[in-house]
Formats: structure tokens, sequence, C-alpha cells
């Protein structure tokens, strides 16, 4: 039996080294490093104008570096882009297939792009398995359908790496649905069909999709990047504890990993990262609790107190 | 079986539980093929990496066994030990609720009463929903 890939494999798929980029005087993308490995998908999750769009054009050559690197499928960007090219699928935010194409059309025309390495039996089967009506133009589909032959014309050369900018913005539950089930089937297949599995890199709004489809998440905020660690990892180690204090609170002292405190009343909550009993022990040692509880938070929450953290970061003393 | 990706419990932990809450349950028997990685991936709508994960978790706990060739079916004697990891389940969601109810000061007399009333409603939804 396969083993899953384990984000501390050797083998990066994508490697961003010290990637900078500056607009004017604004860094966008500030000194970003991290790596996917080969097999694994990344959730690349940030707040409106994070600069995960920017990184992800750097990452498929449609936007050089002003410092640092990337590379993708050992290509480096944008130097080695032609040769990325054929190694690399790539859905951007605002899919560009051309309206007044029928999809057998616009299967044509990225098969004339593609050469010899488009793979018809691929893109046919996934029309298949996605239920892609190909006679419709691409005005005519929903936006699910369209979704999808955008995911069929960025697969259709069975590329090693799949890049996905916010792939089920503005769909409805339904068409999210099908996209995810429609990215799981292609990948899924592939395994069993004895490829190696694909590396996906894909940006999102929806916490539950990262949740749902991504083996790590990165978190960038204001261009940096915050964390980039396995999802199960950081659910199970960041935590928030919440204790009610003997009287109103006039200062606490915080455990060691804490990325995030405020105060209601008498209770004192506090989210930390690493979470081990210490981190309770030391709350009860070191402050007069009554009670304290400790809660699992959603990704969702977690990316939460990431982000709230670097704007509290003055105020906190951080471990 | 569902998961609920706004949940705390990460995805790997909710597919090892629901699993192994099926086994005990009879859903799949000893010796019975468990959907393969790939058809539970796409079922549950969840990374297969996941899946793979959760499912080497249950081998190791001895409830799946991996079948020559390929995929996985349930050990011998893994009904018994799932009931058991069930009972310790509903055990600490128990002691949770319990521990909830004296943080508020509530009698026992009380939480007696919210516990036979959630099984009440739980058995009239049951009821009306045969499924």
């Amino acid at each position: 039996m396969t083993r899953a890939p384990s984000i501390e494999s050797p083998e990066p798929a994508i490697e961003f080294d010290h990637l900078c980029r500056r607009f004017g005087k604004v860094n966008v993308v500030d000194n970003v490093t991290f790596s996917v490995p080969t097999g694994t998908t990344c959730g690349f999750i940030g707040l409106n104008g994070a600069g995960k769009t920017t990184t992800i054009r750097m990452l498929v050559g449609l936007l050089a570096p002003t410092g640092g690197q990337v590379s993708v499928a050992g290509c480096q960007m944008p130097s080695e882009r032609d040769r990325a090219k054929r190694l690399i699928g790539y859905v951007p935010d605002r899919p560009t297939v051309y309206s007044w194409m029928t999809g057998h059309q616009a299967i044509a025309f990225c098969k004339a792009i593609y050469g010899s390495q488009w793979d018809d039996s691929l893109a046919a089967s996934i029309a298949r398995t996605l239920r892609i009506d190909l006679t419709k133009k691409v005005k005519h589909l929903s936006k699910g359908s369209a979704a999808k032959l955008s995911l069929l014309l960025a697969i259709g050369h069975d590329p090693r790496v799949l890049i996905l900018d916010e792939p089920t913005s503005g769909f409805d539950v339904l068409a999210r649905d099908e996209f995810l089930e429609g990215i799981l089937t292609v990948n899924t297949a592939a395994q069993s069909q004895g490829r190696p599995p694909r590396t996906v890199l894909f940006s999102s709004h929806s916490l539950g999709d990262v949740q749902r489809l991504a083996d790590s998440v990165a978190i960038l905020h204001q261009g940096k990047l915050l964390l980039h660690e396995p999802i199960d990892q950081l659910l199970t180690q960041t935590k928030r504890i919440r204790s009610v204090m003997d009287e109103s609170p006039r200062k606490t002292i915080a455990p060691p990993g804490t990325l995030r405190e405020s105060h209601l009343g008498r209770e004192w909550t506090v989210t930390v990262k690493n979470f081990s009993a210490d981190q309770v022990d030391f709350i009860r040692g070191k402050n007069s609790v009554t009670q304290v509880d400790v809660q699992d938070l959603t990704l969702d929450e977690v990316f939460r107190d990431y982000v709230r953290q670097e704007a509290d970061a003055p105020e906190l003393v951080k471990a | 079986m569902k998961i609920d990706a706004d949940n705390p419990v990460p995805i790997f932990q909710q597919i090892v539980d629901r699993l192994t809450a099926a086994v005990a349950a009879g859903i799949y028997k000893s010796g019975e093929m468990v959907p393969s990685v790939r058809q539970q991936a796409v079922h549950l709508l969840v990374n297969p990496n996941t899946v793979q994960r959760a499912y080497e978790h249950l081998e190791r706990e001895g409830v799946l066994i991996s079948r020559r060739g390929n995929g996985m079916e349930v050990a011998e004697g893994a009904k018994a030990l799932a009931t058991n990891k069930s009972i310790a389940g509903v055990g600490e969601a128990f002691a949770q609720g319990i521990e909830a109810g004296k943080a508020a000061k509530l009698s026992r007399t009380t939480i007696d009463g919210l516990y036979r009333k959630a099984w009440n409603g739980h058995n009239q939804t049951d009821s009306e929903n045969p499924s």
C-alpha cells in the first residue's frame, strides 16, 4: 500500500525562497519562504490584498520577482517558464476561456499550444467524469461547468503540478461540490492509473474547502508568511484556554506560545500555539483563576487568531 | 458517513471516529471491504491523503487490515475493539457534558434531567425519520 506523502518529504515540487515583489514602495510579497512537497496539496490563505495572487503569478512565471527565487517542478521562474509550461497546470482567478468558443473548440485551442503532449484520452475521460457538455458555448455554461472546463484545459496535458487561484470563489454550494469532486476525481484517477501523485497549490477564502482538500496550510498576511504547517498538526496544537478570574483582572500573565489574548469581564481567553498542559499549569500558577477550560478551534478561528495576532502584535509579549 | 469541514476536529480524526462507529454498529463486518481510498475521498469530498492516513491509523489500531492486492477490509475481532472505542468516546463526551454542567453549578438532578430530555428527543427524531 502506498503511504500518504508527508509534508516533511525532502522533494519539494514548489519552492519559494525569500521571494519578494515590490510595486513602487509597497512590498506586496515580502520575503516568503516555504516549500510544497511532491504529491501534497497546499491551501494558500489570506485576507484580500494579502499578496496571494501576486505570489501565484510569480509561481507560474507571469510576473518576475523583485527579490528571492521561486521554482516549480524543478524550473526556475520566470526564466524557465517555457519548460515549466509543460509541467504545470494553472487555473487563474478569472478563467480566460473565450466565451464564444464551444468546449470542443477550447480544447482544440489548448491542444494546439501543447502539441503532442496533449492527452486526448485523458481530456475525454475528464470531460466524461466531470459531465461537461463540450458542445455548448462557454458563455452558455453554468459557473460550475465553466470552472470544470477551465480545470480540464489546465490538466489535459497531464501536468505534475496544479495551481488554482480561488477556484470556487463566487460558486453556489452545488457548483462548489461539483468542482471539488472534479479535482478529487481527476487527481485520484491519475494515481490509480499508476501516475505519480500531482502536487496542488490553491488559494481560497473558503477555509472549509482548505480543510477538506489540503494536507498543509500556508497563511499569508500583508505579504508575509505567518505559517506553513500540516492542517492536522495546526488544529491539534492550537487551542483556546478560557479562564475565569477571581476578580476583574488587573494584570494577567500569558503563557509562552500565546498568540492572542482577550478579556471580557472576569473571563480571560488566550489562544496558544504548540499547546501543552504546561501552558494550563502556567496560567493556574501565575494568575488567580478559579476555572480553566481548553477549547478546540476550527481552521477559521485559527486563521482569525493568527491574523489578529499580527494586528495586536505590539501589545503582546510573544514567546 | 458525513464530514463536517467547519468542525474543530481534524478531518482525519472524523474519518477514524465515523468508521470506528460504523464497524461497532455492524455496518461494516469483519472480512468486508471498506470503500477504497479513492471512492471514500470523492464521496466525502476530502483529500485522498487524509483518507489514506485515517485508514493507516485504523490499521495500526487493528480495526482494518490491508488485503493483498489492494484495499482494506475489516479485521477479525474489530467489532469488539470498535465497540470499546465507541464506549470510551461516548463516556468522554458525557464527562465533558457533566463538567460543563458542574462549571455552571447545575445540580445532579438537573444534569440527569438534561440527559433524559436529550435521550427522549433523540429517540423521537429516530422514530420520525426511520433511516
